[in-house]
């Protein structure tokens, strides 16, 4: 069936957490279902990750296989399916990304981009969770949030982010914990 | 080390989501996830709190070659659980008249003593896990240390409507089971093993039948519909 058949139902709503269950049992609909809603904001993020296009399509890949195989493992009881499979995604990229062993260059350059894309994102927020977040991030000291974006976003180690913040070891690993500390006590 | 004290602990789960954690920590913490609840509700909270960042980025659109991977790659892997390419023991009838089931796991064991192990040097664990009167053998989990466990059913495990299965073991010395989560009635689950609290003898797997969502406070509150305890096995 060729893709574009369902080209204008990737923007319909669907229950992820229903589509979950169905691909644990084994409805390959299902699993083409979620990839047609999420397909091009998972690319983004693995993209942003490994920043080469043809390995985060590997990636993609990959970790749709994965989800298709885990999926009996979500409980819909914790939380929502969405958040569950960002984080297959995403742990499936960094698990590529740190057995590459490449340091990102410095690269000032993409770290202003990235906050000016945290600000314009703060100013077209819509729903309230993501108000929350960008407001709880906005209150983090500065140093915090730019390493815990740096980690999150560009899913740069603990070394890559002390590298490019010029801090040492030691201070950045404590301004992600706090942050994350800092960022609970906010969200809460 | 996980740290005890909760704000500290949830401070692990949220850098573990993020993916901070070096490989060792990272392994640990979904060891000891795999055991504690609290853990686990941990993560889908943070998950769920950071997932609004998703969408700070510009969409990019994968080729469409990558769902036709995706989608051939399926069907090769669902292929591969049907009857053709199914183990020997899936198809012969008489797993069903459980009864013989326990003698016949020695049986499983010498095959597989002479078919050349992948692992070579790796103990392999396998157990049959039967319904409670014995009648019927279900399902069979084989895991090796450091591998995957494979729970694979021997035929279709009926699940009424707003029911799901949900798979435990508990150790010999644990006080109480581990979920290790909900599985489908009729497909091959593979589970990490480095998510088990630990593997061994005598290691109690069950299947039991839970709401929708599955169990929800730890231990199971639904009958048990499979049950069964390792056997373990040396293989060179």
């Amino acid at each position: 069936m060729p893709l574009t058949a369902d080209a204008d139902a990737s923007d319909l709503p669907l229950d992820f957490e229903a589509a979950l269950a169905r691909c644990a049992q084994g409805d390959q609909f299902a699993l083409r279902a979620i990839y047609e809603r999420e397909r091009r904001w998972l690319m983004a993020t693995v993209l942003r990750l490994v920043r080469r296009r043809e390995l985060a399509e590997e990636i993609l890949h990959d970790a749709f296989l994965q989800i298709w195989n885990k999926a009996g493992t979500y409980n819909p009881g914790l939380g929502s399916a969405r958040g569950w499979i960002y984080t297959v995604v995403r742990h499936r990229a960094l698990n590529v990304l740190r057995s590459l062993n490449t340091s990102p260059e410095r690269d000032d350059e993409r770290f202003e981009e990235l906050i000016d894309a945290h600000t314009a994102w703060h100013a077209e927020d819509q729903s309230a969770e993501k108000r929350a977040l960008a407001q709880c991030l906005e209150r983090l000291e500065e140093q915090r949030r730019q390493a815990v974006l740096l980690a999150f976003v560009d899913g740069y180690s603990h070394e890559q982010v002390a590298a490019q913040l010029g801090s040492p070891l030691g201070t950045v690993k404590s301004w992600i914990r706090r942050g994350l500390i800092a960022l609970k006590e906010c969200l809460s | 080390m996980i740290p005890t004290d909760p704000a500290e602990r949830n401070a692990t789960a949220a850098e573990y989501v993020i993916g901070t954690l070096s490989d060792a920590e990272h392994t640990e913490f979904e060891h000891a996830m795999a055991r504690d609840f609290v853990l686990q509700q941990d993560v889908y909270y943070w998950q769920d709190k950071l997932l609004p960042m998703t969408r700070m980025l510009a969409p990019v659109e994968p080729s469409p070659a990558v769902w036709l991977r995706i989608e051939r790659n399926l069907q090769t892997a669902s292929r591969g659980t049907e009857a053709p390419k199914r183990p020997w023991w899936a198809g012969l009838n008489f797993w069903r008249y459980g009864a013989v089931a326990a003698s016949l796991i020695a049986a499983v064991l010498a095959l597989k003593l002479i078919v050349p192990a992948t692992t070579p040097e790796a103990i392999r664990y396998v157990a049959v896990l039967q319904s409670p009167d014995k009648k019927d053998a279900g399902w069979i989990v084989e895991a090796s240390a450091g591998g995957k466990l494979r729970l694979t059913p021997l035929g279709t495990t009926t699940v009424g409507p707003q029911k799901v299965l949900q798979f435990w073991t508990k150790a010999q010395s644990a006080s109480g089971p581990t979920s290790l989560g909900l599985v489908a009635p009729d497909r091959v689950t593979e589970i990490d093993v480095a998510r088990l609290p630990v593997l061994e003898r005598e290691q109690l797997f069950e299947l039991t039948l839970e709401p929708e969502g599955g169990s929800t406070i730890g231990r199971p509150t639904g009958p048990i519909l499979y049950v069964g305890r390792t056997v373990a096995m040396n293989i060179r």
